[in-house]
């Protein structure tokens, strides 16, 4: 069985049966099983391509795995879905602020032991020759400010560490 | 004795018979596929980061520019004319961006007895600062826009009472803009005067790190207006003409990604008026080459002079289409010392053109810049389509650069339908391994709005009040196309298609049966 979260965080089960034949065994949307017709899928001789049959119909997917992230080119859309393993939680439940790209910091706007509201500036991060301003995404207590003014950064460096609010579940 | 040019370039005063390009990434392409088609010879510059990159590939020659940053190799001006002299260029090409708009630059390349293929000196030096350029401007009869200078100084509460005096006389909302600037960079829009010293920090700053010049000026900003710019072609005879309007009123983060010529609402009046204000601006710095002249286009149809881009502009194309001219051939001629071969009468508008910019961003997260591999890079092909683009399959999205990949353009009939053919061309594109804008700027396409003409600057905020995410025009958020995709990754992990080897690395070696090479596969292939 393969775990995918999508584009918009849905996650999909998707489970196919095993031999020569390739087809469906289930499906479920967030953990609710979804009744769908005959789904088989078979590769191309090209390599990341593979065909997808619903009912008899096909269609061509363009598919590359890069990291754990499938890309997807199906029906003119591209969509990417995470591969999460089994037992492993989806959410980053942490409060913990990532840097979205590789920059360097130029201003840190928060201390730590401070209390920040939603959508509070917390540092500004310079990137591809512009300033993005990082702000909270809850109220929190600031636990930890990992980098300073004129460091470099990485992407998914974990930037500021925000204890949340109780209440703000 | 004078080099002889190819046959085309007899009796120019200056024939040019081999370009350096001083630039990289599409543009460079663009400018090489000129010089190739005109019987010109090309160089290359590039950094270590660009090494084996596609425009390198493409010139007849090139040279590395070494160094790490900017400042050492594309801004170089030194090692460029080193480059220059060195391989026996005796033109240089700016592109866009970079050097391009610098005049020490442009007076160095004259200095080194080498061709510039832009404007004069002058011209760059009064258009590039935009206070000198409203000036000029306002002094050749074009229409202004309300606002004044501010130079960032230390923070003396002076500076800051100077700053507040000049935003309340301006009046908000107001736009902050780098003087030096372009490209969004340096640029901030202050919707409240509580916000105004933190953005002004913010745009000086920008300004400073991109142009090396923090002064901000302070613009009044002119809601549900469009972006409209004049193409302008001049020679070195006294001949002006202007290649019609684009409307780039399609922005985000103040960067343009759709553009389209001609605008939807122009009418003959209202084009013979903006062209012949871009036609003045140009005369008024005597004016030779290719460049843009941008409007604001009020709601009540005024139009007011923004700026003036002394160089070729990234959505050039789009006037390419439906004038048929190659603007880089005639920056060619122009700069070759040759008159234009067309008056204005010449020129009509042929159809309907549209550019898409792809960018590697992520329009879910405020349109930060992504990085990755392209993995996969299969561009649109078919009738009324062209692709200008610096990367191919393999290539990396990298944070070095503008996160720009590539230009889609799309030429039709009429506006209906361009706008069927490009949503048409990004259905088709299949760009995987990083994060883009494809599927947002389809999504802008398939707006009621869009296809209405109201394209106003505004439009992204207006029509995606609570931003973008995929699906997000689909009755069920997307999940049906999802579920699609999760069938299909969920059938690729299972067959293992992530572990058989990509077509141009085959595992199994040359001539074995999973061999790009063997003949026999190819009789069962399918070409979708």
């Amino acid at each position: 069985m393969v775990e995918l979260v999508d584009n918009n965080g849905r996650r999909w089960d998707i489970a196919y049966g095993s031999g020569a034949e390739v087809s469906l065994a289930n499906i479920t949307l967030d953990g609710e099983a979804i009744e769908i017709g005959e789904v088989e899928i078979s590769a191309d001789e090209r390599a990341q391509r593979a065909w997808l049959t619903i009912d008899g119909v096909s269609r061509l997917v363009h598919c590359v795995k890069v990291g754990d992230n499938w890309w997807v080119h199906l029906d003119g859309v591209i969509q990417k879905l995470t591969v999460s393993e089994a037992g492993a939680s989806g959410v980053d439940s942490g409060g913990g602020l990532t840097a979205p790209m590789p920059g360097k910091v130029l201003e840190v706007l928060v201390e730590e032991g401070r209390r920040v509201k939603v959508g509070q500036d917390l540092l500004v991060l310079e990137a591809m020759k512009m300033e993005h301003r990082i702000s909270a995404a809850q109220a929190g207590l600031v636990s930890s400010i990992n980098f300073q003014a004129g460091q470099q950064v990485e992407a998914g460096d974990v930037l500021v560490v925000i204890e949340p609010d109780e209440e703000s579940e | 004795m004078v080099p002889s040019g190819p046959e085309w370039m007899d009796g120019a005063k200056r024939p040019i018979t081999r370009v350096l390009v001083a630039n990289r990434a599409e543009i460079a392409c663009r400018v090489f596929r000129a010089c190739r088609e005109y019987g010109i010879a090309s160089v290359a510059v590039f950094s270590d980061a660009d090494e084996g990159a596609l425009h390198v590939e493409m010139a007849d020659e090139s040279v590395l520019l070494e160094g790490d940053t900017l400042a050492e190799t594309y801004l170089n001006a030194e090692a460029i004319l080193a480059a220059a002299k060195s391989t026996g260029a005796d033109a240089i090409h700016p592109g866009y961006g970079f050097l391009s708009e610098r005049a020490s630059f442009a007076a160095a390349v004259n200095d080194a007895s080498l061709i510039w293929i832009g404007p004069s000196v002058r011209a760059i030096e009064e258009m590039g600062d935009k206070i000198t350029a409203r000036r000029v401007m306002a002094a050749a009869g074009v229409p202004i826009i309300p606002g004044e200078e501010m130079q960032m100084k230390d923070e003396h509460s002076e500076m800051v009472d100077d700053l507040v005096r000049a935003a309340t006389r301006t009046g908000y909302p107001l736009l902050l803009k780098a003087s030096a600037g372009g490209g969004g960079k340096g640029m901030r829009v202050v919707h409240e005067p509580r916000y105004l010293q933190q953005e002004f920090k913010a745009a000086s700053r920008e300004a400073a790190a991109a142009f090396g010049d923090g002064t901000v000026y302070v613009e009044r900003l002119l809601e549900k207006s469009r972006h409209i710019e004049i193409q302008i072609l001049s020679d070195t005879h006294g001949n002006a003409v202007h290649v019609f309007e684009r409307e780039c009123s399609i922005q985000r983060r103040h960067q343009k990604v759709i553009e389209e010529a001609p605008s939807p609402v122009m009418t003959a009046e209202l084009r013979e008026a903006m062209g012949s204000a871009a036609i003045a601006a140009a005369k008024a710095v005597d004016y030779e080459g290719a460049g843009t002249v941008e409007f604001l286009l009020a709601e009540d149809g005024s139009f007011h002079f923004l700026e003036m881009n002394t160089r070729l502009q990234v959505e050039h194309p789009i006037s390419e289409c439906i004038s048929g001219l190659d603007l880089v051939e005639q920056q060619l001629r122009v700069a070759a010392g040759l008159p234009l071969s067309f008056t204005q009468d010449d020129l009509t508008i042929r159809g309907h053109a549209i550019e898409a910019r792809i960018y590697a961003e992520d329009p879910t997260n405020g349109f930060l810049p992504a990085t990755g591999p392209l993995a996969m890079f299969r561009p649109p092909e078919g009738p009324g389509i062209r692709l200008d683009t610096g990367v191919r399959e393999g290539d990396e999205a990298s944070i070095d650069f503008d996160p720009m990949l590539a230009k889609l353009v799309v030429h039709a009939a009429d506006r209906a339908a361009a706008i069927r053919r490009m949503k048409r061309a990004l259905q088709d594109f299949v760009l995987l391994g990083t994060t883009t804008n494809i599927g947002f700027l389809a999504d802008v396409l398939s707006k009621d709005s869009f296809l209405a003409g109201e394209t106003t600057t505004d439009f992204i905020e207006v029509n995606f009040p609570d931003g973008w995410h995929p699906g997000c025009l689909d009755s069920d958020d997307g999940e049906g196309i999802a579920m699609l995709a999760a069938l299909a990754a969920g059938g690729a992990e299972h067959l293992g298609l992530h572990r058989t080897a990509t077509a141009g690395a085959a595992a199994e070696g040359e001539g074995g049966r999973g061999s790009p090479y063997n003949p026999f596969l190819l009789l069962r292939r399918n070409f979708p």
